[in-house]
């Protein structure tokens, strides 16, 4: 079994740069290894769905062997049929490279590598796509605002404003989020108002994720109704398999993704909560990190709400159906076209809050 | 061969007993199975597909399908 050591004597062979390496093979490796070593070092740099190389324990069909491999992590994973001989990754390297003793090679899919810029926090102002959440939690995205009657709240998950459904009807939210530095009462923008409850089953039957805040007047002076970088919404869409989307989120900012299966199945297990099996999901390709969740995922054509991003894995990402949540919350989005009426009940409430502060003497 | 509605069909049919098999996600997708594109249920498990058929059945009427069943190994979803 080849040792840590060798494998990464052959990983520096074939990531270091080009003239220190074309010297080393020069002094000490034969042609067939300066062959070798130049196409899996081709391998690795030109073709796009290599993203990494390293080491790791090697994985053969679901379970560890017990042998390191080099291994090759790639975007996404390529039937071996639909690959030319040169850009097919070998089962061992080659051993003109790695000498007697074998080397197995193994594959890992982790997605698109994306560099991560700053999470998006902010105190003012308290818009859609910024870092928000209930005061015992660490921090998720605030996805919309929405509107009840006259009544303005906030739009977000059940375990970013509502711990899950542990927390009550009145708890404190705070913009930024907890982890982002929000702290209570100081930065309380809004109160939570209502959650809809998870049915604590391993059957299929939840539906969303979700739950509404009322602004406190300070947060109410604060809003700003447009989604970072995105603007309003232009209504609600349903989803479709290929539809490409795109959301901004407190992790990973603006990002975009394609639906890939719109009545997916999952268990996901919540903190102190438990195992709850979810149906007529929306599962995409990932476009989300920890921390996204709360935000509004649009259909990137016509900017309409497809749903409310929630849950994700290395195998993509997952929003309930925008027009599910809306419905258990009594709720509408905030609209282009019905904006007009929202800048009135913002004004409305705004004058309300003057006329309640106490004069200055 | 299946179409996507009988995958469809044979998800929501065989979802509560691929998840006592041990599935923690059941999607749909549309994969090569036998060498031909079909359309198919994929059963997201942690571990090994040992007990996993290779079809499901579904029924239409007098008509039975089978409709192909592909288990992949990945980790749960959780809470982001």
């Amino acid at each position: 079994m080849a040792s840590e050591q060798k494998i990464r004597q052959v990983l520096d062979l074939l990531t270091v740069a080009p003239a220190a390496q074309a010297e080393s093979l020069r002094a000490v490796h034969p042609p067939a290894a300066r062959e070798h070593s130049k196409s899996l070092r081709d391998l690795i740099l030109l073709q796009d769905n290599i993203v990494g190389v390293g080491i790791s324990e090697k994985i053969s069909k679901g379970k560890k062997v017990n042998k390191l491999a080099l291994t090759f992590y790639v975007e996404k994973k390529i039937p071996l049929q639909d690959l030319r001989a040169s850009d097919a990754i070998p089962p061992t390297v080659p051993e003109s490279i790695s000498g007697k003793t074998a080397i197995p090679t193994d594959v890992v899919v982790v997605g698109k590598i994306r560099p991560q810029g700053d999470p998006f926090i902010t105190r003012h102002p308290v818009q859609p796509g910024f870092s928000i959440g209930h005061k015992n939690i660490t921090a998720g995205t605030l996805g919309a605002v929405v509107m009840k009657g006259k009544d303005i709240f906030l739009l977000s998950n059940s375990h970013v404003f509502a711990d899950s459904g542990l927390g009550k009807k009145g708890d404190a939210i705070l913009y930024p989020g907890p982890a982002d530095g929000g702290i209570d009462p100081a930065d309380r923008v809004a109160i939570l108002e209502k959650f809809h409850p998870f049915v604590n089953t391993l059957k299929f039957v939840n539906e969303v994720d979700c739950a509404i805040a009322r602004p406190t007047a300070a947060g109410l002076a604060k809003i700003n109704r447009q989604i970072k970088d995105l603007g309003l919404p232009k209504g609600t869409i349903k989803a479709k398999r290929g539809m490409k989307i795109v959301k901004v989120g407190r992790t990973t900012r603006k990002t975009i993704g394609e639906i890939k299966d719109v009545n997916f199945r999952t268990q996901i297990t919540y903190e102190g909560i438990g195992k709850i099996g979810f149906l007529e999901q929306i599962f995409c390709t990932r476009y989300s990190e920890g921390g996204d969740s709360g935000a509004l995922v649009l259909d990137q054509a016509t900017g309409k709400a497809v749903g409310l991003h929630f849950a994700g894995s290395e195998e993509g990402s997952m929003c309930n159906p925008i027009d599910t949540v809306l419905k258990h919350m009594g709720v509408k989005l905030v609209l282009k076209d019905n904006v007009g009426a929202v800048k009135k009940a913002l004004a409305k409430k705004k004058a309300a809050v003057k006329k309640k502060a106490p004069k200055k003497s | 061969m299946a179409t996507e509605k009988e995958a469809n069909l044979a998800r929501d049919q065989h979802a509560d007993s691929l998840a006592e098999l041990g599935a923690h996600s059941i999607g749909v997708d549309e994969f090569e199975h036998e060498g031909k594109k079909t359309f198919g249920v994929v059963a997201y498990v942690e571990q090994g597909s040992a007990g996993f058929p290779t079809h499901l059945s579904i029924r239409s009427g007098k008509k039975e399908t089978q409709v192909p069943l592909l288990t992949k190994i990945a980790s749960p979803f959780k809470p982001e």
